[in-house]
């Protein structure tokens, strides 16, 4: 796997570089935003490890910019500062999810492998499904024009569903996108999650494929 | 603001002024009145001495036309005649000559010449006037002065009544120029209210106000403001920076022994994973001051729409089984709130945690939701909090008396951090009394969808 960690600091990029080699991944480690936009545009990536406080720039600012010229690479952001509005920025920004630092480079290494399993998502802004509709540059739901409270969990699922459109996404996958293993706890999150998406939005919403996985909307 | 609602009603400073006024406009009132009433009386009188005193002189006059008319009439006749016309209450007479009395009225004593005297007998006020007849002759006419009497009570009765106006028209008088005269204070007020204690904001107060007085205290109060953003700002810039600080070689320390324990040998592997525990007691430390060191209430752009299920769920799911085997959890559907969700995660996890170190059955954990609060409820039969202890809990590094003989222990900051992670949410954490064991509660305010709501699906 190709993948472009960009992180200042020599000591935890070195880590980084060393985990993930480990686990036989091809890594371009970069520790400023202007080597990681030259790396980031020469050449597609997995996955992109981005650390938000660069010295010559914002990870957040370039993860927008690299939206903004179509590189749609999964993104991941890395944080050490305590500012929780980071947390909503970059996603809004359009990185696909966020890890705060201190982690443990187990969860790291699993988000990143679910990323890379998961793959580019559709960014367009709203999508209709079985008369609902899933803004998702706003993150809004809407049925019949009113808004529906949909909560962080809920709106996961259904993004990591919506960005599949017609395609069905595996039980397993959609654990390991949203809490980055397969367990019997988070198994059952899951039903309960889908469970609650088909009662606020309507039945038909989320289709159950046996055996398979789910899929958004009616066959 | 719970106290404002508990104390008792406060006397209005407006009423206060317009009292004052009405007492002081009382006062003067009736200094005016009286004075006004005095200068009254004096005129009058003054006024009633000349007119008698012309009364007497016509009197006199008559008097010496009649005798030179009337050979044959006496001097006490002719009194007797003219007194008649004269059209005064109890009017009565008397002339004298060089030598005394010559007619009239013996008992009426004589004035000095063209002048009143006072003839009041009691119960009986009276005036009278001597003037002089021809050459040698001075007629005393007395009349009653019941009337004027009667007159000046009138007068001080009117005093009073003045008195009573002035102290009434002043008062409200007052009361209206004060109601209007404080409206700007009343203005400054509200927007003093409309200032966030958690985000300080000087230009709330502004535009400047046009009266001196409120002015001088607007602006002490924009220098507050300012001050206190700015200790506020350079406490959000400190917890900011020592988070960079401490987080970044947390990482190094955490991700390296990591990548040693993977291939580590059996005996070195059990002291990595020593240190590698102790090394996370501390990465959960820094995160707790970390929390604790952010001031204030979150930014409303780094708020998410959070159901408080799935962070309940999140938390659980991450407790080893045995844990997890004494939590029982109840959801109401629908518990929204605006809200971060990593320290909503910290607020629950350090909640279940506390109810399970302290106690050994089970441990409940429910939601319920109003039109205004999302409240969520952690109930554990354990030891308990002592009531006097129940508010000092929630200050940091405060241990519960022998807590530390009850077994494991915290780092103290667990209630503190609770209390602090509901206060950015614009919440509040309190104990409540229970019989046995601790009841924790957590109020939010909760979220509804600006138009419409949930539209009830159901399996098909």
């Amino acid at each position: 796997m190709e993948l472009l960690i960009v992180d200042d600091e020599p000591e935890v990029r070195d880590l980084l570089a060393r985990a993930f080699a480990r686990d036989h991944h091809h890594v371009t480690a970069v520790g400023t935003v202007e080597e990681a936009r030259r790396a980031a545009l020469a050449r597609a990536h997995e996955v992109v490890v981005l650390d938000v406080a660069l010295p010559d720039g914002s990870g957040i600012d370039l993860c927008r910019e690299l939206r903004m010229k179509d590189v749609q690479t999964p993104i991941l952001l890395l944080t050490a500062h305590g500012a929780v509005h980071q947390r909503v920025e970059g996603l809004d920004a359009g990185a696909d999810d966020f890890v705060a630092k201190p982690f443990a480079l187990a969860e790291l290494r699993a988000r990143v492998r679910a990323l890379a399993r998961r793959g580019p998502v559709d960014r367009r802004d709203t999508i209709e499904v079985e008369g609902v509709e899933i803004d998702l540059g706003a993150c809004l739901v809407r049925v019949d024009a009113d808004e529906v409270p949909i909560t962080g969990r809920e709106w996961e699922v259904l993004q990591l569903l919506a960005s599949r459109r017609g395609r069905v996404a595996s039980r397993a996958e959609v654990l390991e996108g949203i809490w980055g293993e397969v367990s019997d706890a988070s198994s059952a999150t899951l039903d309960v999650m889908i469970a609650r998406i088909r009662r606020k939005l309507g039945p038909r919403v989320i289709r159950t494929i046996r055996g398979v996985g789910y899929a958004l909307g009616g066959g | 603001m719970r106290s404002e609602a508990d104390s008792p009603p406060r006397p209005s400073l407006v009423r206060r002024v317009a009292a004052s006024a009405a007492v002081a406009a009382a006062i003067g009132g009736a200094l005016a009145a009286l004075a006004s009433a005095a200068l009254a009386i004096q005129l009058i009188a003054a006024y009633e001495d000349r007119a008698l005193l012309t009364t007497t002189a016509h009197l006199a006059a008559e008097v010496r036309e009649e005798l030179e008319e009337e050979d044959d009439d006496t001097l006490e006749e002719a009194l007797i005649d003219e007194l008649d016309d004269v059209e005064l209450p109890y009017a009565r007479a008397r002339i004298d000559g060089p030598t005394g009395w010559l007619a009239g009225a013996r008992d009426l004593e004589a004035a000095p010449r063209d002048e009143c005297r006072d003839a009041s007998r009691p119960s009986h006020p009276a005036r009278r006037c001597t003037v002089a007849m021809g050459a040698d002759q001075r007629l005393t006419l007395e009349t009653s002065t019941a009337a004027s009497q009667a007159r000046v009570s009138i007068w001080l009765w009117s005093a009073l009544l003045g008195m009573l106006f002035g102290a009434t028209a002043g008062g409200i008088a007052t009361l209206v120029a004060a109601t209007r005269g404080l409206r700007p204070l009343r203005t400054l007020a509200g927007r003093v209210r409309a200032v966030e204690p958690a985000r300080p904001d000087p230009t709330v107060l502004d535009p400047p106000l046009r009266h001196a007085e409120l002015e001088t205290l607007r602006s002490a109060m924009v220098e507050l403001l300012e001050g206190l953003r700015s200790s506020l700002d350079s406490a959000r810039s400190f917890s900011s920076n020592a988070a960079h600080e401490l987080r970044t070689p947390l990482t190094t320390i955490v991700g390296e022994l990591e990548l040693l324990a993977e291939q580590a040998t059996t005996s070195d592997a059990r002291s990595i994973e020593r240190v590698r525990r102790r090394v996370a007691d501390l990465s959960t430390l820094v995160e707790r001051l970390l929390i604790l060191a952010q001031p204030g209430r979150l930014p409303e752009s780094a708020l998410r729409t959070i159901d408080l299920a799935d962070v309940i769920d999140a938390v659980t799911e991450s407790l080893p089984d045995d844990a997890r085997a004494r939590v029982r959890v109840d959801h109401t559907p629908d518990a929204l709130l605006r809200g971060d969700e990593s320290l909503l995660k910290a607020l629950i996890s350090n909640a279940i945690s506390n109810a399970l170190k302290f106690s050994s059955t089970e441990v409940r954990v429910w939601t319920t939701v109003d039109a205004t609060t999302a409240r969520l409820h952690v109930r554990d039969r354990g030891v308990g909090i002592a009531p006097n202890e129940r508010t000092k809990v929630f200050e940091a590094f405060y241990r519960v008396q022998g807590a530390h003989l009850a077994g494991p222990g915290g780092h103290g900051v667990g209630l503190a951090l609770i209390a602090h992670v509901a206060r950015l949410h614009g919440g509040e954490a309190h104990l409540d009394d229970v019989d046995e064991g601790t009841l924790l509660v957590v109020d939010f305010p909760s979220w509804r969808p600006h138009r419409g709501g949930a539209r009830e699906g159901g399996e098909p």
